[in-house]
């Protein structure tokens, strides 16, 4: 939700990004809204075109192959699939075992330690709490 | 950390259980908000599409929405279409969009107390969500620093 460098990132990378996502959502066999929602969000964030989308929204069903997208990307494009990655894993509320296997390989890939990827986490986990205050403020 | 976030959460947002008119009202006022200071920086662009994204708006409706970019309906048309609920969270992500580009100016200020005032919010709502927003900012930020650090 909050500001990204997404956009930053080449075409082909950010079209790379979403396609991980994509393999991301599906991996545990099932996609959740929430999924959907952050896929759609990390999209418009990515500003990829719509008909670009609509390819990205088609592979939901068929995902692409793994190495194909992981290979398009850059250290640094690397590194922000990871991050997206976790926060799309933690979104329906827990990481499931092959979610965190493919993060694992992920964070290979990008050369993150164990100790690293905890820190991500820990990371991650803070946006909840972030979330529940602008409900407080906003009494939603 | 375990394998289990808190369980009791989910997506920490709630813009798409909003109805679907909710929803394209919500839009449209991050559309009128976007083109306030009549400039529309990238980074304001990327938050407002990231926004339709989480929205789920269908793509007739995101066509529509930034063809209201192009020409933004009046602040009292936006607000019409809003419930208290949608119009608060539309107020949040108004003061998100005012901050992407790195400030809020005194005519984005001046709408988001415009909101706040029909919304019927206390007179801090604007200075709270402010101070959220640097928040998660930071946040962010936070998370780029952890993104560098893993590469050294």
């Amino acid at each position: 939700m909050f500001p990204s460098s997404l956009n930053q990132l080449s075409l082909e990378e950010r079209k790379a990004h979403a396609e991980l996502m994509v393999i991301i959502a599906s991996i545990d066999g099932e996609l959740v809204q929430e999924e959907l929602i952050m896929i759609e969000s990390l999209m418009g964030t990515c500003m990829l075109h719509p008909e670009m989308r609509v390819d990205i929204r088609n592979m939901l069903n068929n995902p692409p192959e793994f190495d194909k997208a992981i290979n398009v990307l850059s250290d640094v494009g690397l590194k922000l699939v990871l991050r997206d990655g976790a926060l799309l894993s933690a979104v329906d509320g827990e990481y499931a075992k092959k979610e965190l296997r493919i993060l694992s390989k992920i964070a290979k890939r990008a050369g993150v330690d164990k100790e690293a990827m905890s820190k991500l986490f820990e990371w991650v986990e803070n946006i909840w709490n972030l979330y529940n205050e602008s409900e407080s403020v906003l009494s939603l | 950390m375990g394998d289990e976030l808190h369980a009791r959460f989910m997506l920490p947002d709630t813009i798409h259980k909003l109805s679907r008119e909710e929803r394209f009202s919500y839009a449209r006022l991050l559309a009128f908000m976007a083109r306030v200071d009549n400039e529309l920086t990238v980074d304001e662009m990327a938050m407002f599409e990231q926004r339709l994204g989480t929205a789920l708006l269908s793509p007739n409706q995101r066509s529509l929405i930034r063809e209201a970019l192009k020409s933004p309906p009046a602040l009292d048309e936006c607000l019409a279409g809003l419930s208290d609920e949608a119009g608060r969270l539309a107020l949040r992500d108004a003061v998100l969009m005012a901050a992407a580009d790195g400030e809020v100016d005194d005519d984005e200020r001046e709408v988001l107390e415009e909101i706040i005032s029909h919304l019927g919010l206390s007179e801090g709502a604007l200075d709270r969500l402010l101070n959220w927003t640097v928040e998660g900012y930071s946040w962010m930020q936070s998370g780029y620093d952890l993104l560098n650090d893993l590469a050294e």
